[in-house]
């Protein structure tokens, strides 16, 4: 009786929406989403001519260039600000993963003195934009004569990541059954491998989520490259991408060329974490 | 050998006392059953056996060597969880192996305990399953077999039953009992199921409020609880009740007569005569239990013959012999009657 009662009073709630609205909704967000990016790729294979003729249309037979391609792969060292990109990105994920999750295990695990002012600290940095430090983290970095060089980016992204991470991983952590790990314990498991052995594969999902909010960020950024490491050699794609950007003149064949590139390494990488998330969310939820 | 020695064990969580004080000694073998409601202190205890919680003051002793500042890993026990706490990863066998390979045994030493244990629990068919593959008594038999693998000298069980459905309670218990004639290990097994605890033990340990009431074998609690909590705790249906004064037992010392419903029976001739209106008849087949409201009031509860004619409704009287009864003086200690 009662249930039938809230079956038929939750599918009221649903009705308004129902299925066709909801992918009305998600079509439009989607379209919204993507067109930027649509018109990014399409003009990108067009001369420079149609581009500004009529940039809405697809590349025909008449406008089809790969002029833009040509010039980045030519013109610029566009495969060195791949790789500082690329670099820049991997280490400065792979340090926030193991160093956060590591911080994160031991705000939830351990109890020791100062462990709650320590995570209110760093949801602190959550909430203050790492930017507003701009000057006196340039200061530092001057200081410990670390421009242009590819390890101040590294150093910065990894700060401004880390809080999110711990605190996201902090949550996830805090959830595994504490019988888990005494189990391990009573195994005479060592707390290292109770940490790498165990807690780490179960926060496979969490991880992934938080290496994806971690990366893109990192990826786009254009700031931190420009004021810390502007030299030729360290240059990342979204700054490579700023030489054919003029104050006159932009060479839009090539800017849009470079971004499109820029879209591919930020791609597989989101791949390879996002089937990480689907796994993990399943095997979760067929217990 | 490991006999454990608790000697005057005390845990606080901050000013606030949890065990106050608990003496126990388990011989080398004992199937020992720590009992009580929850929140009496069992688990506590048992963790504190276990090394996972710390020892505010007193001794442990396993095996004659004091162990209160020892690591779990290296007190010689293995611990089945209430919740069975197996690792999710992991396959059964890696479950099982993986306390092993920590400690260094070799890889054909480790397959061989391992399938030694799955055929003592008969888990040879599900080695490379994983646990949400398997059904709740199948991973309780997995946390077992984990904890056997080890070939430890005690084995605590946290409340291993609760969570299995009652037919497979009794069975698994059946099981552990086996287990228990086979390996003649030391085991410390926790519960607040009386009857698990009457089944299963050498020696029962009631606890209440941090504190022990009464240690004995299971016959001895039933037949000579030392006092009113282990008297209502352990007996199922639980003991009533009565008021000395109400009785022809009335005299000074004794303030409190228990009787076991099983003991009461309709009758006109007994030392104890009681006369009650029936509320409930519960009918199980062996035996229907009468729930009676006597003329002063007092709830009663009677095992009569499956058979029993009784209604709710009819006036019952019914008694009990002097030598099934239980004195119980104002302090709520066990006494002699007059």
């Amino acid at each position: 009786m009662h249930m039938s009662i809230l079956t038929s009073a939750s599918r009221k709630i649903n009705k308004p929406l129902g299925k066709l609205g909801v992918h009305t909704i998600l079509l439009c967000y989607m379209i919204i989403a993507l067109w930027p990016i649509f018109l990014v790729i399409s003009n990108a294979f067009k001369s420079r001519k149609a581009i500004f003729r009529d940039p809405m249309a697809l590349p025909d037979v008449d406008s089809f260039s790969i002029v833009g391609f040509e010039k980045v792969l030519a013109r610029s060292n566009f495969d060195l600000y791949f790789l500082n990109s690329f670099t820049v990105m991997t280490v400065s994920l792979a340090i926030t993963l193991v160093a956060g999750a590591m911080a994160a295990w031991a705000l939830s695990e351990y109890k020791f003195r100062g462990n709650t002012l320590l995570g209110l600290y760093l949801a602190i940095g959550i909430m203050v934009p790492i930017r507003l430090g701009s000057v006196s983290i340039l200061k530092l970095i001057v200081d410990l004569d670390l421009t242009n060089t590819l390890t101040a980016l590294i150093l910065v992204y990894v700060a401004q990541s880390l809080p999110l991470t711990i605190f996201i991983l902090n949550e996830f952590m805090s959830q595994i059954p504490k019988d888990l790990k005494e189990a391990a314990r009573c195994d005479g498991v060592s707390e290292y491998r109770i940490f790498f052995q165990i807690i780490l594969p179960l926060t496979r999902p969490a991880i992934a989520t938080v290496g994806i909010f971690t990366m893109v960020p990192v990826w786009n950024d254009l700031w931190f490259p420009l004021i810390l490491a502007p030299g030729e050699s360290t240059r990342t794609v979204t700054l490579g991408v700023q030489q054919f950007v003029g104050q006159y003149v932009t060479d839009w064949n090539a800017v849009l060329a470079s971004l499109t590139l820029a879209i591919i390494p930020i791609m597989i990488v989101y791949l390879i974490f996002s089937r990480q998330l689907i796994r993990g969310i399943t095997s979760g939820a067929v217990k | 050998m490991a006999n454990i020695k608790l000697d005057a064990i005390q845990k606080s969580y901050g000013t606030i006392e949890v065990i106050h004080g608990v003496d126990i000694d388990i011989k080398d073998g004992e199937f020992c059953v720590f009992v009580g409601p929850s929140g009496c202190g069992k688990s506590t205890l048992l963790r504190m056996i276990a090394g996972l919680e710390e020892i505010t003051s007193g001794e442990m002793k396993i095996g004659g060597n004091r162990v209160n500042e020892l690591p779990p890993a290296d007190r010689g026990i293995a611990m089945v969880f209430q919740s069975y706490a197996l690792y999710p990863h992991m396959s059964v066998y890696k479950n099982m192996a993986f306390g092993l390979s920590i400690k260094k045994f070799s890889k054909t030493d480790v397959k061989k305990r391992v399938h030694e244990a799955a055929e003592i629990l008969q888990l040879t068919d599900l080695l490379t399953r994983k646990p949400a593959q398997l059904s709740g008594g199948q991973r309780q038999r997995v946390a077992i077999g984990r904890a056997i693998v080890r070939d430890p000298e005690v084995f605590l069980f946290d409340e291993p039953l609760s969570n299995l459905d009652a037919a497979l309670r009794v069975q698994t218990r059946i099981e552990i009992a086996k287990l228990h004639t086979k390996l003649k290990n030391t085991v410390i097994y926790v519960t607040h199921d009386q009857v698990e605890a009457m089944t299963l033990a050498d020696k029962i340990v009631v606890l209440n409020d941090g504190r022990v009431e009464q240690i004995g074998s299971p016959l001895d609690l039933y037949d000579k609880p030392q006092n009113l909590f282990v008297a209502g705790f352990i007996g199922s249906p639980k003991m009533n009740f009565l008021k000395a004064s109400q009785t022809e037992f009335s005299s000074a010392s004794v303030e409190t007569i228990g009787v076991r419903p099983e003991h009461l029976r309709q009758t006109t001739e007994a030392d104890l005569l009681l006369t009650g209106t029936a509320d409930v008849v519960e009918r199980l087949g062996d035996v229907s239990y009468v729930y009676l409201t006597t003329t002063d009031g007092t709830n009663i509860i009677i095992a009569t013959p499956g058979a029993s004619k009784v209604e709710p409704g009819d006036t019952v009287t019914f008694g009990a012999d002097k030598q099934s009864l239980h004195f119980f003086n104002a302090d709520g200690i066990r006494c002699e009657g007059d």
